[in-house]
């Protein structure tokens, strides 16, 4: 038998509007990755090898930037909708949904 | 971006200038026989190319983007996740609410890494244009002063040497200086990319062109021409090894990208259980109501009814994140870096002094005491490439180029003032894609400067040569060595008598591992040809 349930404290206000600001964020954090994907692709050889080694040191840290901030950015969208469906449960259960 | 940099044109008019005066130079002392202008001319821009080789407009504009995207991205946003982080602590309780809190904080921190690799991004970018800047202004002066000895020389009018304004290898310790000593870097904002350019001042210093007559100016100019570009390629290798260290401490740090929230935490998830909503609540823990309704207790089963499959949004989304995470995971494997093992990242910004921490060395080699050797292995059986030296090129046949990949030769390509010959491959467009060249040094011992320099380090424990492998081109004492392995190679062959042969490749990042075989085998062919 499972044990009674206590109380939940929750304001579902507060969880939805929490939930609609971060996919905003997400999409103001996505530009620069447009940026960084731009340089990281620059593999732009040249007759000088230190020229090259410097261009491509700095794709590769490019690179991982963007592949970072991209998952980051994803995971802002991803923890907005879970809150967001839990608040839908919370409401739907307080008999508001 | 504001600082004028010298242009290509201004470059093109003073080698030009430069190279007419060295021929009328030459010419009344009787040096070069035979139509040479064209050769000197093309020999001089040969060079020019080389400290054109980056273009500060272009640094100067990604630089521009780079910071406007991050400033644009990262100025509100972070502090507000922040700040949405604490609000869910204050109008939610239990364990779902701390796992919320916890995944806004990691998202929070990881998007301040983000602000600041970002931002270290845009000073490297900063760091190659205050380099190229100084450098073209550096040769643009010893192209005119070098005209103006010519110029005193032919007139018979010689004066005391003439100094020009010479760049020194400091030029990379000042710059990095520009970030590094600014101390917190939640505190750099943003860097006006003259800055850099004002600390590169600081390694202007100033040289000489010398010589009383033909032969020693233009002797002069050539040494001077070498030193500038070894300076300016040691800083590049500076600048080089302080972006990939950047590079491994961000790849180290591969466990701070936030994961999934916990399945558990998912209304959809079938490891959902609404137990852990469930918080016994204290005056102390209640949460603050805004004017929301209070949720009463869930029933155990009730978020389960409404969804029939199994294959929840949840982990559909979280199943996606690993497939694009996967990439980065194996790149840290590859590295031979730590795991992603979750838990609370580490606070990398500052340390309790308020310093950036000192960035985490994950190389393996140590190079703290010398350990290759410094001097250059005896030459047996020495070779004479004066006769070589202003015709580089035919050290090959054609049907040695085409056997070693080398790309067509495209009209005169030996350079008869440096020795040297380039062969150059281009896409449809005009880009480089490779390049391949020999030079025939018959005044400087490459090998023993090679050997001289086989300890450099971009800072204690990354040397500046990662691969310094010593091989035997014929009987003669050669060394293998790159900088970054794979695609790029400089072979150095010692002829004895304080000449040497060099070739290097740079493949445009098509990452040829035979490089360096295939160079040694150049080197024997074109050993052969001048043994004859």
């Amino acid at each position: 038998m499972p044990s009674p349930m206590g109380e939940f404290a929750v304001d579902v206000a507060e969880l939805d509007r929490i939930a609609a600001q971060l996919p905003a964020i997400a999409t103001a954090m996505r530009p620069v990755i447009t940026v960084l994907a731009d340089h990281s692709s620059s593999s732009r050889p040249r007759s000088i090898p230190e020229v090259t080694a410097a261009e491509k040191a700095y794709g590769r840290l490019s690179n991982l930037l963007a592949t970072r901030q991209t998952a980051a950015c994803d995971q802002i969208d991803a923890t907005a909708q879970t809150l967001c469906e839990i608040a839908a449960v919370y409401r739907r259960v307080d008999g508001q949904g | 971006m504001s600082t004028a940099s010298v242009s290509n044109d201004e470059l093109y008019t003073a080698a030009s200038e430069m190279s007419a005066a060295l021929v009328e130079m030459c010419a009344l002392d009787g040096i070069f026989t035979g139509p040479y202008e064209a050769d000197v001319q093309h020999a001089v821009v040969d060079r020019v190319k080389d400290f054109m080789s980056m273009d500060p407009t272009r640094l100067g504009e990604e630089y521009d983007a780079l910071m406007g995207a991050a400033d644009l991205s990262f100025a509100d946003p972070t502090d507000e996740i922040g700040q949405l982080s604490v609000e869910i602590g204050s109008s939610w309780v239990g364990d779902a609410a701390n796992a919320f809190t916890d995944q806004l904080g990691k998202i929070k921190n990881c998007l301040a890494q983000q602000h600041e690799y970002t931002q270290f991004g845009a000073y490297a970018l900063g760091m190659m244009y205050a380099t190229s800047v100084q450098y073209r202004r550096s040769y643009l002066d010893l192209l005119r002063k070098t005209t103006q000895r010519c110029n005193e020389v032919i007139a018979g009018q010689v004066d005391q040497p003439v100094d020009w304004l010479k760049v020194g290898i400091e030029l990379f310790n000042l710059v990095k200086d520009v970030v590094e000593t600014k101390g917190n870097p939640a505190e750099l904002g943003k860097l006006a990319i003259d800055k850099f350019v004002e600390a590169a001042e600081g390694a202007l210093g100033s040289g000489k062109v010398a010589g009383t007559e033909a032969n020693p100016v233009l002797a002069e100019y050539v040494t001077n021409s070498d030193d500038l570009f070894e300076s300016y390629q040691t800083t590049l290798r500076g600048i080089a090894g302080w972006l990939h260290d950047r590079a491994d401490n961000l790849a180290a740090m591969a466990n701070t990208i936030p994961e999934p929230v916990e399945a558990r935490f998912d209304v959809d998830s079938p490891d959902f259980r609404y137990e852990n909503f469930r918080q016994p609540l204290t005056g102390r823990h209640r949460p603050r109501t805004r004017g929301g309704p209070r949720a009463p207790a869930l029933r155990r089963g009730e978020s389960h009814r409404r969804r029939p499959d199994r294959t929840t949004p949840l982990r559909r989304r979280a199943s996606r994140m690993n497939r694009h995470l996967g990439w980065l995971f194996m790149t840290a494997a590859a590295l031979s870096l730590t795991s992603c093992t979750g838990g609370d990242p580490p606070h990398t910004t500052t340390d309790s002094t308020g310093r950036p921490p000192a960035p985490a060395t994950t190389t393996t080699t140590t190079v703290a005491e010398p350990t290759r050797p410094t001097e250059a292995p005896p030459v047996a059986d020495p070779v004479d490439l004066r006769p070589f030296h202003s015709r580089a090129c035919d050290t090959l046949t054609t049907i040695q180029q085409s056997q070693l990949g080398f790309p067509p030769l495209v009209g005169n390509k030996a350079n008869k003032v440096f020795g040297s010959c380039e062969w150059e491959q281009r896409d449809s467009a005009g880009n480089l894609r490779a390049a391949y060249w020999v030079r025939l040094y018959i005044v400087k011992d490459p090998l023993a400067a090679a050997y001289r320099d086989s300890n450099d380090f971009i800072q204690p424990g990354e040397p500046t040569w990662e691969i310094f492998e010593p091989r035997q081109v014929r009987g003669l004492p050669a060394v293998a060595r790159s900088i970054t392995p794979g695609g790029d190679c400089d072979l150095i062959v010692g002829t004895g008598n304080g000449q040497g042969m060099e070739l290097g490749a740079s493949d445009g990042g098509l990452d040829d591992p035979t490089m360096c075989d295939r160079l040694t085998t150049a080197a024997e062919w074109a050993i052969d040809t001048v043994r004859g």
